[in-house]
């Protein structure tokens, strides 16, 4: 009996040991679809004014301790969202062939029926290790590293995929605000795209890239 | 004699089956996922080794994969080409299938009211005898079926 617990035991501590490594394996295309699929509502959430009000905060130095410190959308977390770990070189929006996979299994999924009809946000994280305005700085960068890496390579429509940067300005572990958790990027189903009509191609372009690039420069 | 005919069967036999799989069954193109894992690695370490600040831009790698041919390993140099290739398959047979089946979506699909996705689940649910032969090979290309 006694031995019997400690195997139990002992099968709790090797499961809270392994878990981490487990949670690291990148979800499958299928995983990500069902976790991007059920947008009940679809969100008012404008982008620039996402960016604007991260912006702030941290020029403001508002909330200045990490540890539990309020995200900026709580929109943002209600809505359907998959966490992925993409790796960058450190410092830098340099996407490492290591999360190629990942980004390639994003494409599949977007590129997929069941996500063909979404615009959706990338938004990227940083923890609270280092300066926060810096951390700002490379989550955006980073988001949109990812945004063009899948319109780039794999074309999926600009006008569907947004990004933001939030750094340590919502975090993913608000009680552990330098665990590596708050470095994922999370991938957001924002609203449904505009319906194709036989002649409703002639939209204005997106702005976004031309921002981004602007920014990317500096 | 009875070798004669039997090879004549055979060979029947094979151009039979040739024949109807160039006819009914498309060939899929890989996925993303597949052929930008062989990228990775037949090449991951020459990417980090000699394209300094490049992300996953496939223009990008390929300018520098090709231009560092000389110091890749061989089996990057003997996969790039071919992934990158792939992931240009891909996008073409996904761009593809709105343009082969345009017909088919205006005949059966008008109730998706012009949304990609409901309008290619729509397709997709259809028999495909009630597709024509250049929309079912585009879906099967493009990995919807």
């Amino acid at each position: 009996m006694a031995a019997r617990r400690l195997v139990l035991l002992t099968m709790g501590w090797l499961a809270i040991a392994v878990f981490p490594v487990a949670a690291q394996e990148a979800p499958s295309a299928e995983t990500i679809i069902a976790a991007l699929a059920r947008l009940e509502a679809p969100s008012d959430i404008e982008v620039p004014a996402l960016r604007q009000q991260a912006a702030d905060r941290v020029k403001a130095k508002t909330d200045p301790i990490a540890l539990k410190r309020p995200p900026i959308s709580r929109e943002l977390t209600k809505l359907p969202h998959i966490d992925l770990d993409i790796q960058f070189s450190p410092d830098t929006p340099v996407i490492r062939p290591a999360s190629y996979r990942t980004i390639a299994r994003l494409a599949d999924a977007l590129t997929n029926p069941a996500l063909m009809s979404y615009v959706f946000l990338v938004v990227g994280h940083m923890d609270a290790n280092g300066r926060r305005d810096n951390n700002l700085l490379l989550s955006q960068r980073r988001a949109e590293a990812i945004r063009d890496a899948l319109v780039t390579t794999f074309k999926v429509s600009a006008k569907r995929v947004h990004a933001v940067g939030l750094g340590e300005e919502q975090l993913l572990d608000a009680n552990n605000p330098k665990a590596a958790a708050n470095q994922q990027s999370q991938i957001v189903t924002l609203r449904e795209v505009e319906p194709v009509t036989p002649s409703g191609s002639a939209k204005p372009p997106d702005t976004h890239a031309k921002k981004s690039s602007r920014k990317g420069s500096k | 004699m009875v070798r004669a005919f039997s090879r004549a069967i055979l060979a029947t036999i094979v151009l039979a089956s040739a024949s109807s799989a160039s006819l009914s069954a498309p060939v899929e193109t890989q996925s993303f996922e597949s052929s930008t894992t062989i990228l990775a690695e037949s090449c991951g370490k020459d990417i980090e080794a000699n394209c300094l600040g490049v992300s996953l831009d496939a223009t990008r790698l390929k300018e520098c994969l090709s231009r560092n041919q000389d110091v890749v390993s061989a089996q990057c140099r003997a996969d790039y080409s071919r992934a990158f290739d792939a992931i240009s398959k891909r996008i073409s047979a996904r761009s593809a299938v709105w343009k082969a089946c345009d017909r088919d979506k205006q005949k059966i699909c008008a109730e998706a009211q012009g949304k990609p996705g409901e309008t290619m689940a729509c397709l997709l649910k259809a028999p495909t005898k009630s597709l024509g032969w250049g929309c079912n090979q585009a879906l099967g290309q493009a990995g919807y079926r």
